[in-house]
């Protein structure tokens, strides 16, 4: 950006700061100034005008030093971009596009505006392609599609965080372009995210758009709506991205700061009247498109496991599903975390092979018996014989799900482990054995290609898991050959 | 009414001088006594302002509501600022207020700035708009656009 009497000899208009409130400045002059245009101060500051009255032009101030009263402000006649391109990739950008890690990129950005208006419904097309994260529970309890918009929702530390960078492991590891945008998060947490995704060799398939939370709030305001603009651009060349927003309620509250100070009238909770709209217009940029697509999973805090608060149950309306971290289940030591009871999907199940359908379905209605047993058993009563096997077979799914944060298990091998629990292997085994002849599996999944051809080709012949739990029962040897000898009752 | 009153004013800086004292005889005349009034009147403010407003007051104005429109006429006052390179005499000050006057109206005053750096000419600021018609920027734009004959003719 230049200076600016660069702005002032071209727009030949001026301004004077009047008042200053926060982050929200009020200018007099610049006659012909629109809204949304940016500004130039004395001292290099940019910001962005608001809203106009008769007198005063209301800027929304995006650096972080500050302006002093009777500053001179010019006009710029331009709105606000951000350079986009494939050079951005494995690199950290803020809010407006400027590298914060990285070298320059040697190829051109092309600048795209930051607001635009979401491609209409003859653009798009049905969730139909499944969005793998190399979670087991969420593959198969809470399956996604691509183009998908899924709330990651949950307690502070209930290892939110940790799934968003599995799912983004998975899916760079895959080709797709990840965009993961840290907003108002502390720099440390950036950093370990970014270490994360460096030590895991994907980085170059990731774009991180970050703010720390001493930032000004119109950064911090502004970096979703980046990270979109850059994963559009990707889109339009047909390809498919995952968008991170990590995490909106920390955005609606920079946002509410914002509006405070501009002396909006506050709503519930003192947040603005548009609070809806400014999530919506960031979320509906997302979607299967015909040419490529956007799956973003925005991600809100809760307070004591309410997710009935105001923006929390905004984004729900405004998203396709939502996967409850639940700190009890955090606090038992499941990880992780998810409540399969209390989350959703809406539209990733359509996106699912019959066979996984039938494994949500099935998984669904025993955990939901299982747990309603285990209640049971509280009272001490003794229980038949079939009501242990079934408290059995359920520990030992819960124990299935429970996964470590830097592992991926592809589908496949978590479609195959859970009809192996179903079909009774590992009925007798400790849960420890079980565990680690799971691992086995696993790595000698990712070892060995014909097995893996071997698994694909039985998961194709199935359409339901009773049918691949009885073609596992005929071939013992499919998981006895990566295990050693799994037991089966 | 104030049309007296508007001819004193030439600039920003007369303005508020003007106004500060129309506040001080507002004070005076709240004391409710005239000799805090003839006092203010005499020796608190200039004299020709002084003069307009005895010759106002004899002819029976509400006092307080002249002077609170004059205030108000004062804050209304349409500004032209106007930097040039020197500080100005009153001469030059009468001049440029009197083209002003002349050229934009009663309504306008001009506020005068300094800064050396423009050279020569003058910036002119008005309700927002920028022109810049100083001697620094033709000397730049010479510069930019005549280098090379000037390189020559220095050859």
């Amino acid at each position: 950006m230049k200076d600016l009497s660069y702005y002032l000899e071209k727009a030949q208009e001026i301004g004077f700061v009047e008042q200053i409130i926060h982050s929200v400045i009020y200018a007099s002059g610049l006659p012909k100034v629109r809204p949304y245009e940016l500004v130039v101060f004395e001292g290099g500051q940019v910001g962005q005008v608001i809203s106009l009255s008769e007198d005063l032009v209301e800027i929304l101030l995006l650096s972080k030093v500050n302006v002093r009263v009777g500053e001179k402000v010019a006009r710029t006649e331009t709105y606000l971009t951000v350079g986009v391109g494939e050079a951005l990739l494995g690199k950290t950008v803020d809010a407006l596009g400027n590298l914060i890690s990285g070298r320059t990129p040697k190829t051109a950005l092309s600048q795209r505006p930051l607001v635009t208006t979401p491609l209409g419904i003859g653009y798009r097309k049905n969730i139909d392609k499944s969005f793998e994260t190399g979670v087991s529970i969420v593959d198969l309890a809470i399956p996604l599609g691509k183009g998908q918009r899924e709330l990651v929702i949950g307690d502070r530390k209930s290892g939110k965080t940790l799934f968003l960078q599995q799912v983004v492991l998975t899916q760079a590891a895959k080709g797709t372009i990840c965009i993961y945008a840290s907003i108002a998060k502390r720099w440390f947490d950036t950093v370990s995210t970014a270490q994360f995704f460096r030590n895991y060799g994907v980085e170059k398939q990731v774009i991180m758009v970050v703010s720390g939370p001493a930032e000004a709030p119109g950064l911090v305001f502004m970096t979703p709506y980046t990270a979109m603009t850059i994963a559009e651009y990707f889109r339009d060349q047909g390809k498919d991205v995952l968008v991170v927003l990590d995490d909106m309620t920390a955005h609606a509250k920079y946002y509410r700061e914002i509006t405070l100070a501009a002396r909006r009238f506050p709503g519930r909770s003192s947040y603005p009247g548009d609070i809806f709209f400014v999530h919506s217009r960031v979320l509906e940029r997302a979607g299967n498109f015909v040419k490529g697509s956007i799956t973003c999973l925005p991600v809100a805090e809760t307070v004591f496991r309410d997710f009935s608060g105001y923006i929390q149950t905004n984004l729900m309306s405004m998203t396709d599903g939502h996967i409850f971290f639940d700190g009890d289940l955090f606090n038992q030591g499941r990880r992780p975390a998810i409540n399969e009871f209390l989350s959703v999907t809406r539209v990733g199940l359509q996106a699912q092979t019959p066979l996984v359908r039938d494994i949500n379905r099935e998984i669904t209605r025993f955990m939901l018996y299982f747990d309603k047993l285990r209640q049971y058993m509280h009272f001490g009563s003794e229980l038949s014989q079939e009501t242990r096997r079934a408290i059995a077979l359920g520990e030992r799914i819960v124990a299935f799900f429970d996964q470590a944060p830097d592992m991926i298990i592809p589908l496949n091998v978590s479609t195959i482990i859970l009809a192996a629990l179903w079909a009774g292997f590992w009925k007798e085994v400790d849960l420890t054995i079980m565990k680690n002849q799971m691992n086995s599996l696993l790595a000698y999944y990712l070892k060995d290609q014909n097995y893996q051809k071997k698994i694909e080709k039985m998961i194709a012949a199935s359409n339901s898991l009773s049918a691949l739990s009885a073609l596992l029962k005929d071939q013992e040897k499919v998981i006895s050959e990566a295990v050693g000898a799994p037991e089966r009752g | 009414m104030y049309s007296d009153l508007l001819s004193l004013i030439r600039t920003k800086e007369e303005a508020s001088k003007t106004a500060e004292q129309l506040e001080t005889i507002l004070a005076a005349l709240y004391q409710n006594s005239p000799e805090a009034l003839n006092l203010a009147l005499s020796k608190k403010i200039d004299t020709e302002l002084s003069r307009i407003l005895k010759e106002a007051f004899d002819k029976g104005v509400d006092k307080i509501k002249f002077l609170k429109g004059a205030k108000e006429i004062i804050g209304e006052l349409r500004e032209i600022t106007l930097t040039i390179a020197f500080e100005p005499r009153e001469e030059t000050k009468t001049l440029l207020a009197g083209w002003v006057r002349e050229n934009l109206g009663e309504g306008v005053i001009v506020e005068l700035k300094k800064d050396e750096k423009v050279v020569g000419g003058a910036i002119i600021i008005s309700q927002g708009n920028y022109r810049d018609f100083s001697l620094r920027t033709k000397i730049k734009e010479f510069f930019k656009t005549q280098r090379n004959e000037l390189a020559i003719f220095l050859k």
